[in-house]
């Protein structure tokens, strides 16, 4: 390696791969053009030519902006399937059970320390005036957290009620000695 | 069932996948300073992404520890109108944090700055530049200020510190 540092995302992409990396992770809705310049691609119409691919094959969505043009926005239906295709066919029911657990005994730490019942009860502490600035930024701080962890276990539920139907449905991952239940049919 | 699927959360889980892999399939070449990546906290409930580097690679420079680490996270606030990260450079050895925050705290200083922890305490905190593009870029962007800044720090008694002009 000649340089220092670590190579750049867009090594070795094409420019219509490059576009796809960025429309397949956009955080909000975006225009052709913001797409085109984050992607480092030179040419409007081939940015335009595959996000409209990418809508015709439902990964992003096309709605229309303020200015009445076209935007480009993440498709979350996918998204939240696409994470729970991965728990289920990269981890085992055991795994999402303890990850589970894990997470609820951080949460169980956080009422205790706090003397809270629930995320929503932290967030009511938050306009005690007898906190001072520093107690309240950590409550926001761990408030967050408290969110990021609760939506991670509601997915990580949603995945172990659909495991073994989604199991049953995966190539080569369907033998019954890997299923709690049998296949039937 | 109750449905409630938390956009900004699937937002962070996705980037996360991509930069996780992004980085994992560079894990095996001889030409990269990446030793390692894992999810934090878990593949599972995963919350960012780390990687060992060998900071001798990373730096080209002999001045650093053996081992450095990573930390990256991404948060995309609904009510804030830019994506929230932070990308930091973390040395066990010197027990040495240095990196870029873009949220909530230190809004004094504008969206995005820079901090130094040294044994556990904040020894340097200055105003950044505010990177609105996409977090890809963000951290591509991130990562080659890190080299020149790595290169910057001066010890003043036992203190980290980078001058200010060079820190974008």
């Amino acid at each position: 390696m000649t340089d220092s540092g670590l190579n750049s995302w867009t090594e070795g992409l094409s420019s219509r791969e490059r576009v796809r990396e960025i429309a397949m992770t956009l955080t909000q809705s975006r225009s052709v053009d913001w797409v085109r310049a984050e992607a480092q691609v030179s040419s409007w119409q081939t940015a335009k030519d595959e996000l409209e691919m990418l809508v015709e094959f439902g990964q992003v969505h096309a709605i229309e902006g303020d200015d009445g043009n076209t935007k480009y926005a993440p498709n979350y239906q996918l998204r939240y399937f696409n994470e729970l295709t991965e728990l289920i066919n990269e981890h085992s029911q055991a795994d999402l059970r303890e990850e589970i657990a894990s997470i609820q005994e951080t949460i169980e730490d956080w009422m205790a320390d706090y003397g809270v019942d629930s995320c929503d009860d932290l967030e009511a502490t938050l306009t005690d005036e007898s906190l001072s600035s520093e107690d309240v930024r950590e409550r926001s701080r761990i408030l967050r957290r408290w969110e990021r962890c609760e939506d991670n276990k509601r997915l990580l539920k949603h995945a172990l009620e659909l495991y073994d139907d989604a199991q049953s449905l995966y190539p080569g991952q369907n033998e019954p000695s890997n299923s709690s239940s049998p296949l039937s049919q | 069932m109750i449905f409630l699927a938390n956009r900004s959360n699937l937002d962070r889980r996705t980037l996360l996948t991509r930069l996780h892999n992004r980085l994992q399939t560079q894990v095996d070449s001889a030409d990269t300073p990446i030793r390692n990546v894992w999810y934090h906290t878990s593949a599972e409930n995963k919350v960012g992404v780390r990687a060992a580097i060998d900071p001798h690679r990373f730096l080209q420079s002999a001045a650093l520890g053996d081992d450095a680490e990573l930390y990256i996270s991404f948060d995309f606030p609904p009510d804030h109108p830019y994506d929230f990260y932070k990308i930091q450079w973390v040395e066990p050895e010197r027990d040495l944090m240095l990196g870029w925050h873009q949220d909530e705290t230190h809004m004094d200083l504008g969206e995005c700055h820079f901090q130094i922890d040294h044994r556990g305490e904040t020894v340097q905190r200055e105003a950044a530049a505010f990177l609105d593009t996409h977090p890809l870029n963000v951290f591509d962007q991130r990562l080659d200020h890190l080299v020149a800044l790595l290169a910057a720090i001066s010890w003043d008694e036992d203190r980290p510190h980078v001058p200010s002009d060079a820190i974008l």
